[in-house]
């Protein structure tokens, strides 16, 4: 902001430009105007002396002629009477040629009627008593009366002179005087006119393009100054701002400068501190961490990484990661053509896989490795290797994969024992029971028989959850496995008297699954479905397509499942609260498993239930079939 | 080949598991060879005039297990043609696999089995191997 005192009058670049423009335009007017006026004033001098000088020309001609009349009117009273009459018809001539003089003037000058300044009227009525005058004169003369008796005439005839010159000269006089005051009045003007012309030929040729240049040197200042500044900020330097005390389009570009220098900065912050945690986070993840370039070469390495693949005080820097580290499948190196970093660069999409590499020193280890591609925009920019040693992880794996079984085999060990020899107790094999004996020895094998399915559970969980299960899919006929399982169950519908409805699709393709892994999630909805009915209930299987799915749904109007505690159907070791009251045998293991293998199989599974009223248990395969996995077990074994 | 009783050599190395088998084998009227290792059941199969008609055999044996049993098995002429069940705790698939494609008939996880379901099976076989 301005400070106060600086405070400026907001006028835009563009408003500065105009007024400059009409300035320009209004001084040009003004030079061109007051020439023209200046001509016109002349024009006007010079017409009104055309005009005038002649009429005073003729005036004067007037004077002349009356004085000449006059002359000519003496000298013919004065002559003395002895002169001979040819003398004094001579004069009389003269008279009557300065007479006929005299009005040829006023018919040649008819314009002089017309100003009144001249008192035309006045001469001519002075002129035409002063010629009667005269004529009145002669004629006394000329009848010889004694000059002493028209002495009065004569007299009065050179008075009435006196006064028509007197009139003569009033008029010139007059004349003059108006001369005078249009001659100062036109010099003042031109004087004004010339100064005003001059001035603003003046302002518009030399003081207007003097401000234009101020005005352009002034905006190019500024822009010049914008564009350092603006430079500055290109460069990097974003602590400064720009100062300005323009408070026009310049000063608006530097104010939007400001606030860009000023997000920019924000970003720029934000974008170290995502850095700096970016890399905190980089070298303290356990995990090693690999970045490339899309051409597959090395940006950035973390410590773990270099410590995992052998490759501390080693510049690896822009150097390709499949030239680098060598990794083994199976003790083969693979090919960098072969490599997932490789096939994740073309096909943009994540892949992960395990491989063994050679250390320099010690057994060759496992390493998991996890790439990702670097999406900008929707165009790769590289990718990112998550390295995990997992050689340890695969030694305890193993060595619990090899502690299940052997906990399986020893406990299986025992337990045939008991089966087989409570078995043998029940089936009289040591002799005939006491009733109470029987019923002691049938509940041995009950319950070992209950030990024995719960030791399956568990390891089928733990193979499950160790993800060494192996899927192997084959083209299946829905129908005939449910088939098939309803007909192992058989006997156990029977003996509760359930009424059994089956339906399936009618033309369902075969399906890629594992005819093992599916036969297991059938087997334990229905299982389920006949445990949790009471005698005579109904069930109904119905498998159908829908749209990229098939969709099982296995439905029973039996116990239900309590509203509260239906979210934890799925947990392990989880049994309703109605269903242990009902049915003591069961693991609550069934649908953690089968949950399990329905989503390890890229479906969901899903229920609906009402306590008293039944339920009904859905479950969704793909129909792309699932997934081929080389693991290490299967369920059951 | 027939024979009023037929006898079953069961390959078991655990006692009281090989003292169940046998009484029960002998309840449903059949005669047994009681071996509790692998070599001592070899031992007997080269001292016997006349074969028995299956052998039971326990995949984990104190002193060999199954795989090297049944290759010994496979080295005579005349062993080689006696049914053989393996009755054992542990079923992974590659075991199954491999001791079917060394002949053997059947493989049973013994927990999930009554023993009289076992004989059951183990009739069957020999009724299977007399029809021959």
């Amino acid at each position: 902001m301005m400070p106060g005192g600086n405070r400026q009058l907001h006028i835009s670049l563009r408003t500065r430009l105009s007024i400059f423009a009409v300035v320009l335009i209004i001084a040009t007017v003004a030079s061109f105007v007051s020439f023209q006026m200046l001509r016109r004033t002349y024009d006007q001098l010079s017409r009104t002396l055309g005009q005038d000088v002649p009429q005073l020309i003729a005036v004067q001609e007037i004077r002349w002629r009356t004085d000449a009349l006059r002359y000519a009117v003496n000298g013919y009273l004065l002559m003395p009477a002895s002169a001979a009459s040819s003398q004094q018809a001579a004069q009389k001539r003269t008279i009557d040629t300065s007479i006929q003089d005299l009005m040829a003037v006023e018919t040649r000058h008819p314009e002089l009627a017309h100003d009144p300044l001249w008192q035309f009227a006045a001469i001519k009525e002075r002129t035409t008593t002063f010629i009667g005058k005269a004529n009145e004169t002669v004629r006394l003369r000329s009848q010889n009366i004694a000059p002493a008796n028209f002495a009065a005439q004569t007299q009065q005839f050179n008075a009435d002179f006196t006064a028509l010159d007197g009139t003569l000269q009033s008029a010139i006089d007059a004349k003059a005087g108006q001369f005078n005051t249009l001659q100062s009045s036109t010099r003042e003007q031109s004087r004004r006119l010339t100064f005003l012309a001059v001035g603003s030929s003046i302002f518009a040729a030399v003081i207007l393009p003097v401000v234009g240049l101020l005005l352009l040197l002034s905006v190019s200042r500024s822009l010049r100054q914008l564009r350092e500044e603006a430079g500055r900020f290109a460069n990097g330097d974003l602590s400064r701002r720009i100062v300005t005390r323009d408070n026009d389009e310049v000063g608006q570009l530097a104010t939007t400068f400001n606030q860009m220098a000023e997000r920019l900065k924000t970003s720029y912050q934000r974008l170290a501190l995502e850095n700096s945690r970016d890399e905190v986070l980089f070298e303290s993840m356990g995990e090693g961490l690999i970045a490339t370039d899309k051409a597959g070469k090395i940006t950035l390495i973390n410590d773990n990484a270099r410590a995992i693949l052998d490759l501390i005080g080693t510049d690896v820097d822009d150097q390709p990661v499949t030239k680098v580290v060598n990794l083994y499948d199976n003790e083969k190196l693979v090919h960098a053509d072969k490599r997932i970093e490789h096939h994740v660069l073309h096909t943009k999409k994540p892949q992960a896989s395990i491989f063994s590499f050679h250390k320099k020193e010690g057994k060759p280890i496992m390493v998991n490795l996890d790439v990702n591609p670097i999406m900008v925009g929707g165009e790769l920019s590289g990718i990112v290797m998550v390295i995990r040693d997992v050689t340890h992880e695969r030694e305890v794996d193993r060595m619990k994969t090899e502690f299940i079984s052997l906990a399986s085999h020893q406990l299986r060990t025992p337990l045939s024992a008991i089966k087989w020899f409570s078995e043998m107790l029940v089936s009289g094999d040591a002799g005939k029971l006491k009733p109470e004996q029987l019923d002691f020895a049938q509940n041995i094998y009950t319950s070992s028989e209950r030990m024995i399915e719960l030791v399956n559970s568990l390891l089928n969980i733990s193979r499950i959850e160790s993800g060494r299960i192996i899927i192997d899919p084959r083209p299946t006929d829905l129908s005939e496995l449910v088939k098939g399982i309803i007909n192992d169950l058989g006997p156990k519908i029977e003996e509760k008297q359930h009424t059994l409805v089956v339906s399936v699709h009618k033309n369902l393709q075969k399906i890629n699954l594992d005819p093992h892994l599916v036969g297991q999630v059938y087997l334990n909805l229905l299982t389920n479905a006949i445990k949790y009915t009471p005698k005579g209930g109904e069930i109904s299987v119905f498998v159908s397509r829908k749209g990229d799915q098939v969709v099982s749904q296995i439905t029973d109007n039996g116990y239900g499942i309590p509203k509260a505690q239906q979210d934890k159907v799925f947990q392990k070791f989880f049994r309703a609260e109605n269903a242990v009251k009902v049915e003591t045998d069961g693991t609550g293991l069934g649908l953690y498993l089968i949950k399990a293998v329905v989503e390890s199989s890229g479906g969901k599974i899903w229920f609906e239930s009402a306590e008293g009223k039944g339920t009904t248990f859905w479950f969704s395969l793909p129909l792309s079939g699932m997934k081929a996995k080389a693991g290490e077990v299967t369920l059951d074994a | 080949m027939s024979k009023q009783t037929p006898t079953v050599m069961i390959v078991e190395d655990e006692t009281l598991l090989l003292q169940a088998i046998t009484k029960k084998l002998k309840l449903s009227g059949i005669d047994v060879l009681s071996c509790a290792s692998g070599q001592q059941a070899l031992d007997y199969l080269e001292s016997l005039d006349e074969m028995p008609d299956a052998i039971w055999l326990d995949y984990y044996l104190k002193d060999m297990n199954g795989l090297s049993f049944m290759e010994e098995l496979k080295k005579n002429k005349q062993w080689a043609t006696i049914p053989v069940v393996v009755v054992s705790n542990s079923a992974s698939s590659e075991k199954v696999h491999n001791m079917l494609a060394l002949g053997v008939k059947k493989y049973i996880l013994k927990a999930e089995y009554r023993l009289d379901e076992i004989i059951a099976i183990i009739r069957e076989l020999i009724a299977d191997k007399q029809e021959e």
